[in-house]
């Protein structure tokens, strides 16, 4: 099985049925099935022992003959494998800027809201996907190191705990995968967003605004610019592989935080940061 | 006296704030907060002295010994002249 995650290409040597099923239910028409194709990464999820497969079973995620992570329960499987395709871009990709982020884009215009703590990102990304935004990443900003466009990827999006049944009340239609119960992120589920033909119409496109968002209970949704040394200092210490690409990622980011603004934004209500961004943003 | 060594590159925010600082040898990244056009002429200087560090920066000299020590630590600074 090959999938196309549009920037990359992933071949599933081997992995449960349950991972195969929900492979099928994410990336749809993204799946080439028989392809001699050259792969980016071969990936499979396999029970390191007969005993594992029977006695509270395990799996284990390779790429290649290596495993990044030690073995974690079955019953987390699906997350396994979506965990293990992001650390294969995020560990092996050094010709981009990779910084852990969701990129959210309306008009052409790109917005990335990098990971901080608290963000509440997916649940944003999840939103603003479902309600006529395009979702290029809900894990990674893929940064041109030239042009500075950000590139779409064509992945689920990762769902965390109350988060699921919010959405799940938001969108009654959208599409999930099972819930993968008590992961080192609590309960987990994915959903998908767009179809991979739509995803096909996405292209590069230019990043406008860098949002640092904070979800706070019965908060006004309250926007403020930063400096651009802490806008630049919180992008640097997001990126997965600022360190290896030393003074090009330093010249990138200082590019990038030159050319948007760096907002960082309290919110409660996701309506009110839709109307809130496109007013902003001129979007 | 301290001498400024030659190993690392700096952004200086349009915005008029702040500097970013990055040591090619070790590939750190160290920021430093205030008007970055008084920082600007800092790192133009090839040495300077304590209280030419003060003027430039204008801070308490509590605070002078601590960003020169901050400097050292990164190797931004030396007290040895290049050979």
């Amino acid at each position: 099985m090959l999938i196309d995650v549009g920037q990359y290409l992933f071949r599933v040597n081997s992995a449960p049925s349950i991972v195969k099923n929900n492979l099928d239910l994410m990336y749809g028409d993204a799946i080439i099935e028989d392809s001699l194709a050259p792969a980016d990464f071969t990936v499979s999820l396999k029970h390191d022992s007969l005993l594992r497969k029977f006695l509270k079973p395990q799996v284990t995620f390779y790429l290649g003959s290596n495993s990044p992570f030690k073995p974690l329960p079955a019953s987390q499987s699906y997350p396994v494998m979506e965990w293990g395709m992001n650390w294969c871009i995020a560990a092996t990709d050094f010709n981009r800027l990779i910084v852990h982020a969701a990129v959210l884009v309306k008009n052409n215009k790109a917005i990335v809201f990098p990971a901080t703590p608290g963000s509440g990102k997916s649940t944003l990304s999840a939103y603003f996907a479902l309600s006529g935004w395009k979702l290029y990443s809900d894990e990674m900003a893929i940064i041109d190191l030239d042009t500075l466009q950000v590139m779409p990827l064509f992945r689920p999006v990762c769902l965390k705990n109350e988060s699921i049944s919010l959405v799940k009340k938001w969108f009654p239609q959208s599409i999930f995968t099972g819930i993968a119960k008590d992961t080192q992120k609590g309960d987990v589920a994915h959903l998908r967003v767009n179809s991979f033909a739509e995803y096909q119409t996405f292209s590069p496109v230019d990043v406008v605004a860098i949002v640092f968002p904070k979800y706070q209970k019965n908060s006004q949704t309250e926007p403020y610019k930063i400096s651009k040394i802490a806008g630049f200092e919180k992008l640097a210490g997001n990126s997965f592989n600022y360190n290896i690409l030393g003074n090009t990622a330093f010249d990138t980011i200082q590019r990038l935080v030159e050319q948007t603004q760096q907002v960082e934004m309290n919110y409660n209500d996701l309506s009110d940061v839709d109307d809130l961004l496109t007013s902003e943003f001129t979007l | 006296m301290y001498y400024l060594e030659n190993s690392f590159k700096t952004y200086y925010p349009t915005d008029g704030y702040g500097v970013a600082i990055f040591k090619t040898d070790s590939r750190d990244t160290i920021f430093f907060q205030g008007p970055n056009d008084k920082l600007k002429k800092l790192f133009e200087l090839e040495c300077f002295d304590l209280p030419k560090f003060q003027q430039l920066i204008a801070c308490e000299l509590p605070d002078a010994v601590q960003l020169i020590d901050k400097l050292l630590l990164h190797n931004i600074i030396s007290q040895n002249k290049r050979t």
